[in-house]
């Protein structure tokens, strides 16, 4: 009763920040738990906190940086949790200090899009199958295996074979991409 | 080198699809810090992984499909109840309401019949029978009263002590060390011949030579009196001792059995047949009384060290009587009493 009502968040606010911000923390959490199932969790279940917590929070401040935090938090739990917490790769991936905050602008161009779509048909058919089923499917390596009846050594190479494909025909975009990051960070 | 070179390439592939475990990752990590390009190696595959997974987030994140499923998570945790009971059908409803009352009502059944059970197991009391049938036995009772049982004794009681009197039943020689309580006096029944007690060490043989009772005191006293004439009562103190028949009052016990007494000797309102009583025995004397009704007089005295002469004279004096006869051979006359 005595919270002044600008600080509560309504719920078509807090409808409006679920939107904003739900892709660009699960890519954000997907970087660190590299599993974007785990990564649509741990987002989800901070939202649920933020919501519980929502007469407490100013929504013209904290909110972004407080969803980014509690995200980062979570992953590392998840990394800790499932013995993957390396603190020199997270250094390597630029993630340790990385705040959600500075990677949120988070947009994929069209032109990129299409050019992955490109290369993924170019890929022989049991390869892209293969790699559709996991980077797009979010299926692991062993289920894929499971389901195409072959043996996981076999969906391992299959991956590998894909990915230098796609990294020899992106890599113009990666390039690219790198450059304009360049430029916007300036 | 070029095999190795394709060995890490696809462990860093499995390491970004969220594939390797904990020993690979530490292999990763050294194997990046070694040099540059493989430190350039490992950021070019990050950053096409990158492109697919931002592409990936796209495509398989759906937002509306997210929000719907964040609005049911809260829901269930933080609406009001009313929203979740109109969800359901009224009659739905009714039913769990009728299983929940019938749930509560079994527990509450169980319980009762439960409680039951162990009030009546808590308050039943049972008879406790101790007998010493090789040796000498010892044991406590419900109230924390110590009895040694002589061999052949046997000792009744109740598993718990309720009445207003902690009663115990004795046939044979037994030592009692009585727990104190004054608002339950302990008794035992050696047959026509009751000894009470409040707290004291005492010894009660029923079965003293000549169809005769026992009754020693250690410490603290006892009263002891026989079962059809609880009034009348005869004290004794600590390093006092009494023989009684087992027939009755009037019996003269045997001067072999007569005890000796030390001490003080105290007779609260009796009557005057049990003082005598008392007296032939501590004094070994043969005091008889005549006339129907001077038993009947009763009198308080203490005495303590005093010669049966002595004793005598204080009798007289308070009731009234004459005392005739030689030595210990004495005749009581007197008026009498109701």
């Amino acid at each position: 009763m005595e919270n002044t009502g600008a600080q509560i968040l309504s719920e078509a606010a807090f409808e409006k920040l679920f939107r904003a911000h739900f892709k660009g923390l699960c890519f954000f959490a997907q970087r660190y738990v590299k599993d974007l199932e785990a990564a649509r969790e741990i987002v989800q279940e901070v939202f649920v906190l933020l919501w519980e917590k929502r007469s407490t929070i100013d929504p013209e401040k904290s909110v972004k940086s407080y969803l980014g935090t509690s995200v980062y938090n979570r992953c590392l739990n998840y990394l800790r949790d499932n013995k993957k917490f390396k603190k020199d790769l997270l250094i390597a991936e630029h993630l340790f200090t990385e705040s959600y905050a500075e990677t949120s602008d988070f947009v994929v161009a069209d032109e990129i899009s299409r050019a992955i779509d490109t290369a993924v048909a170019e890929l022989p058919e049991k390869c892209r199958e293969i790699f559709i089923m996991n980077r797009f499917g979010q299926m692991k390596y062993q289920e894929i295996a499971n389901k195409l009846q072959i043996s996981i050594k076999t969906v391992e190479a299959q991956m590998s074979k894909a990915l230098q494909h796609m990294r020899i025909r992106l890599h113009d975009f990666i390039m690219l991409l790198l450059l304009i990051l360049y430029i916007l960070k300036k | 080198m070029e095999t190795n070179q394709t060995y890490y390439s696809e462990l860093i592939h499995k390491y970004f699809s969220g594939e390797v475990r904990h020993d690979e990752i530490n292999e990763i990590s050294d194997w990046i810090g070694k040099n540059e390009n493989n430190r350039k190696e490992f950021d070019e595959i990050n950053e096409v992984f990158q492109l697919f997974q931002s592409k990936a987030v796209e495509t398989v994140v759906d937002v509306d499909d997210e929000w719907m499923k964040f609005k049911a998570s809260v829901s269930y945790a933080g609406q009001p109840e009313q929203d979740i009971y109109t969800l359901k059908p009224q009659r739905m409803g009714r039913k769990l309401w009728l299983v929940r009352v019938l749930q509560y009502a079994a527990i509450f059944v169980l319980l009762a019949i439960g409680g039951y059970f162990l009030y009546y197991h808590l308050n039943r009391v049972t008879e406790e029978v101790l007998t010493a049938t090789g040796e000498t036995i010892k044991e406590a009772l419900p109230d924390g009263t110590k009895v040694t049982l002589t061999t052949g004794a046997t000792l009744s009681y109740p598993s718990k002590f309720k009445d207003t009197k902690r009663k115990v039943k004795l046939e044979g020689e037994a030592s009692f060390e009585v727990v104190h309580d004054e608002s339950q006096p302990f008794l035992v029944d050696a047959g026509t011949v009751q000894v009470e007690v409040l707290g004291t060490v005492f010894y009660v043989n029923t079965n003293a030579a000549g169809n005769h009772v026992e009754v020693k005191v250690t410490s603290g006293s006892v009263a002891v009196f026989y079962s059809e004439n609880p009034e009348s009562r005869i004290i004794l103190h600590a390093g006092e001792n009494i023989v009684l028949s087992k027939s009755g009052p009037e019996e003269i016990v045997p001067e072999t059995m007569l005890p000796t007494v030390s001490g003080k000797l105290e007779f609260d309102d009796q009557p005057l047949s049990n003082i005598i009583l008392r007296l032939n025995k501590i004094y070994h004397s043969d005091i008889r009384i005549e006339g129907e009704h001077t038993g009947n007089c009763r009198m308080t005295a203490t005495f303590e060290n005093q010669t049966l002469d002595a004793v005598l004279n204080v009798i007289k004096a308070t009731l009234d009587v004459t005392v005739t006869g030689k030595g210990k051979t004495l005749v009581i006359t007197g008026k009498g009493c109701k």
